[in-house]
């Protein structure tokens, strides 16, 4: 009994930890140095002139459409951001080719279909915003 | 793995209150850690086993439709202020299927040729459902993806 009781604990500790880690990634912004291109025509739709901001969205995820709802925000107060959504299930090659392996993730991709950040998980507007300052600012110092 | 198939927009679904299944969820991590308590022994592998026929109940109807759910809508909803916002039925739906191949598999093998297996998948399925109750988690966005792309490779192979 007394060792079920410690595997108890141990597992809630581990949790603990679990939790934090994913909360700290979730919906975080981070720089893609790739030189990956997404063109219109790989994306299957046309791209903004500034930043087009890329969602992938599942049938089972929660946390999809109010991410979309905070994309769409966000690009609506910015001029030249746009804003795609695809679903997993239809767009295979794009998933493996980008090695996406959780919903929502969300590519930025420049006026040339670069991409420049990416972001997984449920993001929140303020998250939305920190992706979107990491693409504009080089552009505003050109 | 039952996968929920997309809700068509000629067939709306209608939303559900996302804290339903947070509550329920709350109510399977209570069941699961009594689980753990037990260890490895029939009391514990046939507590298991009714964990799994929940779960089977909420991947047939729904995690709205389990008996967690109906607890929630019975007891739990009528004090709490109504929903800010609803949320698509099909990802707990989804967890509730994994959660039920964890526990399931966990108690078959546990009450028949393996033991360990039943804190195993207990632990397992405890961590999710901790996470969920009290984070959010959705494994709908943290496996279903790794769910399809395993199954577009078997298809290829």
């Amino acid at each position: 009994m007394l060792e079920n009781a410690l595997l108890l604990i141990a597992v809630l500790a581990l949790t603990g930890v679990l939790g934090a880690l994913w909360r700290a990634r979730e919906g975080r912004a981070r720089a893609v140095s790739s030189e990956l291109v997404l063109d219109a025509a790989s994306l299957g739709a046309p791209l903004a002139p500034g930043v087009t901001l890329v969602q992938l969205s599942s049938a089972t995820c929660a946390s999809c459409p109010p991410t979309a709802r905070a994309l769409a925000e966000v690009a609506a107060r910015h001029e030249g951001v746009g804003v795609v959504e695809l679903r997993v299930e239809e767009r295979l090659e794009l998933v493996r080719a980008l090695d996406v392996t959780r919903t929502p993730t969300v590519l930025a991709l420049d006026a040339s279909g670069r991409v420049l950040a990416r972001a997984s998980g449920g993001m929140r507007r303020a998250q939305v915003d920190a992706l979107l300052e990491r693409c504009l600012e080089p552009l505003a110092l050109r | 793995m039952p996968v929920p198939v997309p809700a068509s927009s000629s067939d709306p679904v209608p939303g559900i209150d996302p804290r339903g299944p947070r509550f329920g969820a709350a109510v399977t991590a209570v069941l699961l850690a009594i689980v753990l308590l037990l260890g490895p022994t029939t009391a514990g592998g046939v507590l298991l086993a009714v964990i799994a026929a929940l779960f089977a109940l909420g991947t047939a109807r729904g995690a709205q439709g389990s008996l967690q759910g109906l607890l929630f809508r019975a007891l739990v909803r009528p004090r709490l202020p109504p929903p800010t916002e609803l949320e698509d039925p099909a990802p707990p739906r989804f967890a509730q299927g994994v959660g039920l191949a964890i526990t399931g598999l966990g108690a078959l093998l546990g009450l028949t040729l393996a033991p360990v297996a039943i804190p195993v998948a207990a632990a397992l399925a405890l961590v999710a459902a901790l996470l969920n109750a009290a984070l959010g988690l959705c494994l709908g966005c943290e496996v279903y993806v790794r769910l399809v792309r395993v199954r577009a490779a078997t298809a290829r192979a």
